[in-house]
């Protein structure tokens, strides 16, 4: 049996009671470090070596995953579920990479991950082409020294990707990674001051992203959404699985045409879910001709 | 305009991928393997995806030619159809591909030699019987043209069989490369239209419908022939005074000799599609209302059907001889 926490992983929530519509997947601190102050993001106890971060009011959460794929999906997975992340959530793996040509802390989003290990290919995001270059990106499981093809390399995006592309659709998974040592500029130069530098010197970058990220979240969230007055009707009626799912279908056209009414007190005349249903259906019905249904 | 095309490795060879560069200078290239690696990933977002879709270059290796389905055609004994690309530029409400794809990319099949090839096998097995074929299936068959170049060759090729006939149903306007040259007999440009209202409210990005009628004309008044596609009817308040409105509309601007045909259908889905697409569109009108479902087809039912097949044959008759209306079913 799942505990009660990792339900939420098979189930969406009837009411979220925290809506996190970024979450952030990133293997360092000193990656991670730029992100949490300018989001005034903070420290959530898990009693895990997980540390999360988070900031209810703006919507944001945090994973610091290590590094590797492995514990980049796990920390995924982990963050999904102790969060209750809904499914219209945005993801995002932020990270350095290294890439094949200059400059030093270019930032680009990864369009296309890939691992030779594994031999596959994910094709993550939204593509954002008026405010950040795209590339494709190579998950390696070693630093990478010889940038032998024209790619970011990197070590964990490709775990990221498989795990969240089952949390919320494709088109919100995002990998954006900043160029931090190619053939001139060896990783040897890497420290945690060189690395929070090359994430602050993009945040203005990351911003832009951000604000069209959370429209495309918000568009997700409000196509997914229920109803408090369904769930709350649901919850004083039972309804079976394919009754709940026709009597939800049923209130969208209801409602679409009776933008004024509430089901509110419903419950006192309709007793079972088979006359809730059959009120919406003859409601819909009535006068069909007469609307206008453009 | 599209920023990223993908593309299959061993296409680069072909002319329609030269043409593609040109036409898209500033796109970033993304080499894949398979078309479908990207087009069926799993859990995509296709209204999102339509804000940006990307264009996948690609190579067709199978089913070129197919039958149309049964009450789809016209007079021709052998209708056929083929789909040198999937999806539309366009953003249609109604429109089937959203339910049938679960990506809102553009897949481009460029070797279109073997299209011509695998046609020219289908006329000639179907010699003895009348043949009609389709484009436009699974995109708009000009809608993407300054891009691919397809009708060029399309009609270059068709000029070489004046015994059968083809077909380009659109919505586009992108009709300069058929005006410059002459036009052929054995095909059709077929414009899918709705009353101005509907197509303003339902049409996302296509052109107007006076644009749309403008185009019909020009083609017309150069010797091509038209077909009108209004299919699907939408049935809403004031139906009639539209419908009747955009048929006089269309036949005060194009000569009746210059119509090939007019085919019509009402607004109908297989049931999985239906609820498929209208999860997509929760706040749609058009999904909210209380459609019939019959044999595992959703439609406005008997009632609506009847009544707007009876009304759209009658204004049909004022300007049409019987041999050139045809009703789809399917």
């Amino acid at each position: 049996m799942p505990s009660r926490r990792l339900k939420f992983l098979t189930m969406e929530s009837k009411k979220n009671s925290h809506v996190y519509l970024i979450c952030w997947v990133v293997a360092l601190r000193a990656e991670a470090t730029p992100i949490i102050k300018i989001f005034n993001l903070q420290k959530i106890q898990t009693q895990t070596s997980f540390s999360i971060y988070a900031n209810q009011e703006l919507g944001h959460a945090l994973i610091i995953s290590g590094v590797g794929a492995i514990k980049s999906a796990a920390a995924t997975s982990f963050l999904k579920a102790y969060l209750n992340i809904g499914s219209f959530a945005a993801w995002i793996n932020l990270g350095i990479a290294g890439y094949h040509k200059e400059p030093i802390g270019k930032i680009y989003q990864a369009i296309k991950v890939s691992s030779q290990e594994h031999c596959r290919t994910f094709f993550p995001g939204f593509r954002f082409s008026k405010i950040i270059e795209h590339t494709s990106l190579l998950s390696v499981t070693k630093a990478e020294l010889e940038y032998k093809k024209p790619a970011l390399y990197d070590m964990e995006a490709f775990g990221f990707c498989e795990v969240a592309s089952a949390f919320s659709c494709n088109e919100l998974i995002f990998v954006f990674k900043i160029v931090s040592d190619t053939p001139k500029s060896s990783l040897e130069n890497l420290t945690k001051s060189v690395i929070e530098d090359l994430v602050n010197n993009n945040l203005s970058t990351i911003n832009q992203l951000l604000s069209e990220i959370n429209k495309l979240s918000i568009i997700e969230m409000e196509r997914l959404s229920i109803p408090q007055e369904v769930t709350e009707l649901e919850d004083l009626i039972h309804f079976s699985r394919t009754n709940s799912i026709k009597f939800r279908n049923l209130y969208k056209k209801w409602k679409y045409v009776n933008s004024e009414k509430t089901l509110k007190g419903l419950h006192l005349s309709k007793k079972t879910a088979k006359e809730v249903i059959k009120f919406l259906e003859e409601d819909i019905s009535s006068n069909k001709n007469t609307r206008d249904y453009l | 305009m599209i920023d990223t095309v993908y593309f299959e490795e061993d296409v680069l060879e072909y002319p329609a991928v030269s043409r593609v560069k040109k036409a898209l200078p500033k796109a970033n290239w993304v080499p894949i393997e398979r078309f479908q690696e990207l087009f069926n990933i799993r859990n995509q977002n296709f209204r999102i995806q339509k804000k940006n879709p990307a264009l996948i270059l690609a190579k067709k290796y199978e089913n070129f030619v197919l039958p149309v389905p049964s009450g789809f055609g016209m007079s021709s004994s052998k209708n056929f159809y083929f789909s040198h690309m999937y999806n539309c530029l366009y953003d249609c409400n109604y429109c089937f591909l959203q339910g049938l794809y679960s990506s809102a990319n553009f897949v481009l099949f460029v070797n279109y030699e073997d299209f011509f090839e695998h046609i020219s096998q289908t006329i000639e097995k179907n010699k003895n019987d009348t043949q009609m074929f389709f484009s436009g299936y699974d995109c708009d068959s000009l809608a993407f043209d300054k891009v691919s170049g397809f009708s060029d060759n399309l009609i270059q090729f068709f000029e070489q069989h004046p015994n059968v006939e083809v077909e380009l149903r659109t919505k586009s306007i992108v009709t300069s490369s058929l005006l410059r040259r002459n036009p052929i007999k054995n095909c059709i440009i077929a414009f899918s239209l709705s009353p101005h209202i509907i197509a303003n409210k339902l049409d996302n990005k296509a052109p107007s419908i006076a644009r749309r009628i403008d185009a019909m004309k020009k083609l017309a008044d150069s010797g091509w022939q038209i077909g009108l596609r209004l299919d699907p009817l939408i049935y809403t308040k004031d139906w009639k005074n539209q419908y009747a409105e955009l048929i006089f509309d269309i036949m005060s601007q194009v000569k009746v000799p210059s119509v090939h045909s007019v085919s019509y259908g009402l607004l109908r889905f297989p049931k999985k599609m239906y609820k498929k697409i209208s999860t997509l569109h929760n706040d749609s009108g058009l999904f909210a209302f209380p459609m019939h479902e019959n044999n595992e087809v959703i439609s406005y039912g008997k009632e609506i059907e009847n009544d707007m097949y009876s009304f759209i044959q009658r204004e049909l008759h004022k300007y049409l001889p019987e041999t050139k209306i045809f009703h789809c079913t399917n």
